[in-house]
């Protein structure tokens, strides 16, 4: 007898991790919340992502060339994963095939936000606050003022500090203190331990140079994916808890040694993969009524850089994922990657404004009116119209 | 409070290293049992047993490689190799989950050092996505303990070797009487990696010999009997008596390929690239030739015998010694984190999906050397900075309940230092203490 090896979600195997801790959840719920049983979880990728790696436009005739020393094997020889005929898969994000396979993916050719600079603070700030522009001044992020007019809905922050999505948010829970690692001494504590071994003190001088220590601005890595998702995913799951997550990673920023097929970028696809896999395992049922958004404040350069790595860019290719997602296909119209298609800078050209996808998520999946969407949500955007047909009815 | 470090004994010693040299590693609760007889703990462990039940259920080589000739033929190649690649992903899942939870890690760690020998890798040919794991199930697990020549010879005839090379479509059976670059690519393959060896002294001249003798020796295609398995073809062999290696080797159909390969697993250079493969995935990254001559002996006095080699492994007391450190590859790392937590996921997902994420994704080994056990290729900073971030996010999944300084003597015993032990036993909060453990430098050696 074959294995067969189109799993459900139901033959994920449920079972949470031994002992994982367990989220202390205040007694308070917003019925508005409770009721619809819809939930949406937005995955932000901080420091810029290389759409054109994760998800390669291998039907374009310019791939190979304009991408150059980071143009992937083409499946005819292990590397893309091939998905539709046009575009495909990092084959190092392989744990995201299956939600393609079972038609819960939509691709979004090249999306962008209204920021076109370069600076990831600033791109941040316009990605979360869901304005037309760099805000001057305090701000709220968008998945607050959604969640108000969802009646102060609970919202969740995937992180033991508030993301900046969620800013200005009445009624965010956030993760445990012991969610992931929160020490912050614990780099100085490990260097003791390694002071008699020269490689391992290199290497951590590096890891601590390169300020990848854990709470820098308090965004964990990559690597915390799958215990934060974990949790996450458990808490969406209560009968009454919270329907809107914001979760954040950091590292994505690859201005050099970036490498290909494998690598630095690689791993961390896999760790991607990993975390959305985990989200849909811990979910289980509830995963037919998710959506899972991945965003970043740009995307980088088609062309690599002299240092092998990518510089900032424009639009990125990117992912929905989820039981709610009516797909599986690719929206978007793609921009091309010759040279007169990019950006001044070298970057991809957006089809489509993350607002507008996102005003066609809160409204078809969460059910958040027009007038609410335009006006308070994401002010200032009659140039996005909501995106219909993303949402499974 | 002082922590009182536990006293141990050289029996205990000999077991944390029975479990972590030789095996994935310590669980909480391992240490008392293994340390009533370390060696006859690993040498029970070399029994032949049956597949082990979750991989039961999946198909060997040649149907797998049937439905590819199928699909292939059939023109339904996308969908084909996305279904492939899922099912691929599943199999290495259950794979990975039989290596953690196997009472023979021992056994578990033979399986996967037979795995890089051979090394069926799909990193530059998909098709070869099938057949990575049947190769496993059908030709090493069943063969671990049995003479080299019976593994080999279940290697040389499995579809997965056969297809290393090969460009047809298998549809229809070609007429072939002429000597081809995949004879000859195989050939070279068997000299200089599966017996030999790279630094084996053999010529051209021995490689057209050897392919030539080898002749006949095929997959079935779509239109013969034995689709996807092995069929030897009279009509392709090209029968001579052939001069290989110094012998002459009588014309005799198929026999005279079964005489060269045997041939082979008597030459010394054979035994040698065996043996330091061997020793060098298990106990050092830099072994004294007479370290290799230990299992050269072994194999000689045995007549081949991979029991003999493998029983002298876990026995030579040279094999024991203290000073040798292996750098824990991600498969050690990925295995024994999940020990010291005692951390059963109930899929093999994130045991495949944390392989990939420290850079040692299961279907994709490089060619053709397989996986590098140097602790130089492990240890680039790029890749340790990786690995210490997946570390440090394991220490939330805690299936022990034991305080962080208890875990660390369940999972090291007397390999873990008295300061490691009292950071450890200091550190703010569990998780902090876990993630010191699992950070550790005697963490990441075995």
């Amino acid at each position: 007898m074959t294995q067969n090896h189109q799993t459900t979600r139901r033959s994920f195997l449920v079972g949470s991790a031994a002992g994982a801790a367990t989220l202390m959840l205040p007694g308070r719920f917003a019925l508005a919340a409770a009721e619809t049983g819809k939930r949406l979880i937005v995955l932000n990728l901080r420091g810029g992502l290389d759409g054109l790696a994760l998800f390669p436009p291998h039907g374009d005739k310019h791939y190979r060339k304009q991408r150059g020393a980071l143009a992937l094997p083409p499946a005819s020889r292990s590397g893309i994963i091939d998905l539709d005929g046009f575009v495909g898969l990092h084959p190092s994000a392989s744990a995201l095939l299956p939600f393609w396979a079972r038609d819960e993916m939509i691709v979004l050719s090249a999306v962008a936000s209204p920021y076109e600079g370069r600076e990831h603070e600033a791109g941040q700030a316009v990605l979360n606050s869901g304005l037309a522009s760099s805000p001057d001044g305090p701000w709220s992020g968008w998945m607050a003022r959604a969640a108000d007019t969802m009646g102060k809905a609970e919202t969740l922050a995937g992180a033991t500090a508030v993301p900046d999505m969620l800013k200005g948010s009445a009624n965010t829970t956030r993760l445990p203190q012991d969610a992931y690692l929160n020490d912050p001494g614990f780099f100085v504590r490990l260097r003791t331990l390694y002071k008699s071994n020269p490689a391992m003190m290199g290497a951590l001088s590096h890891i601590m140079d390169r300020k990848e220590a854990r709470h820098r601005d308090n965004v964990p890595p990559a690597w915390d994916l799958r215990p934060i998702c974990h949790h996450v995913a458990s808490a969406l799951k209560q009968d009454n808890g919270p329907r809107l997550a914001a979760i954040e990673c950091d590292g994505w920023d690859m201005p050099q040694d970036q490498d290909g097929v494998t690598g630095p970028l690689a791993r961390r696809f896999a760790a991607l993969g990993d975390g959305i896999a985990t989200l849909a395992q811990v979910l289980d049922r509830h995963w037919d009524n998710t959506i899972v958004l991945v965003v970043s404040e740009f995307g980088r350069s088609v062309k690599p850089n002299d240092r092998l790595g990518t510089d900032t860019g424009r639009a990125y290719t990117t992912c929905m994922v989820g039981g709610a997602v009516a797909g599986s296909r690719v929206v978007g119209g793609w921009p091309g990657l010759a040279d007169a298609q990019l950006t001044d800078s070298g970057g991809l050209a957006p089809t489509t404004g993350m607002r507008a996808v996102l005003k066609g998520l809160l409204a078809d999946h969460l059910g958040i009116g027009a007038k609410a969407l335009n006006t308070v949500v994401f002010p200032d955007s009659a140039n996005a119209p909501a995106i219909s047909g993303l949402v499974r009815r | 409070m002082v922590l009182n470090y536990p006293v141990y004994e050289e029996v205990d010693i000999r077991a944390a290293q029975a479990a972590t040299r030789f095996g994935y590693g310590l669980e909480p609760g391992d240490l008392p049992r293994i340390r009533t007889d370390p060696m006859r703990w690993l040498l029970a462990q070399l029994e032949q047993t049956p597949l082990p039940k979750p991989l039961a259920g999946f198909s060997n080589g040649p149907t797998l490689m049937r439905k590819q000739m199928e699909a292939e033929h059939a023109g339904t190649l996308r969908r084909y190799r996305q279904e492939a690649l899922q099912t691929a992903m599943y199999e290495a899942g259950q794979h990975a989950l039989v290596t953690l939870t196997s009472p023979a890690p021992y056994r578990e760690r033979l399986v996967r050092f037979w795995k890089n020998f051979f090394n069926i890798t799909a990193v530059h040919n998909p098709r070869m996505v099938p057949l990575v794991y049947a190769f496993e199930r059908d030709v090493i697990r069943p063969n671990l303990t049995a003479s080299f020549y019976e593994m080999l010879m279940a290697a040389v005839q499995h579809p997965a070797v056969q297809l290393l090379f090969e460009d047809t479509t298998y549809v229809e059976t070609p007429s072939r009487n002429q000597r081809n670059d995949a004879d000859l690519s195989l050939a070279r393959t068997i000299l200089g990696r599966y017996t030999l060896g790279p630094e084996g002294d053999f010529t051209d001249k021995d490689v057209e010999a050897l392919a030539d003798i080898l002749s006949g020796w095929s997959i079935g295609h779509l239109d013969t009997k034995n689709p996807g398995g092995f069929v030897y073809r009279a009509d392709w062999h090209r029968g001579r008596d052939r001069w290989l290696l110094g012998r002459i080797f009588p014309e005799s159909g198929m026999l005279t390929g079964e005489a060269a390969i045997e041939h082979l697993t008597h030459k010394p250079q054979t035994a040698w690239n065996i043996a330091a493969q061997m020793v060098r995935y298990f106990i050092t990254d830099d072994p004294a030739p007479a370290l290799i001559g230990i299992l050269v002996n072994a194999y000689a006095n045995s007549g081949g015998s991979l029991y003999a080699m493998s029983r002298e492994l876990a026995t030579h007391s040279a094999m024991w010694w203290g000073e040798h450190r292996k750098f824990k590859t991600p498969e050690d790392l990925v295995f024994s984190t999940h020990k010291a937590l005692q951390h059963r996921p109930a899929s093999g997902q994130p045991l495949v999906n944390a392989l990939e994420m420290l850079g040692q994704p299961q279907l994709r080994p490089p060619d053709p050397g397989g996986w590098p056990q140097a602790e130089s290729y492990w240890s680039s900073p790029a890749l340790l900075n990786d690995r210490l971030g997946w570390l440090m996010a394991q220490a939330p999944f805690d299936g022990t309940g034991l305080p962080p300084h208890q875990q660390a003597f369940g999972a090291l015993g007397p390999l873990v230092s008295e300061r490691s032990a009292r950071f450890i036993y200091t550190a703010p909060d569990p998780v902090a203490g876990r993630a010191l453990l699992l950070s550790s430098p005697e963490f990441q050696q075995r």
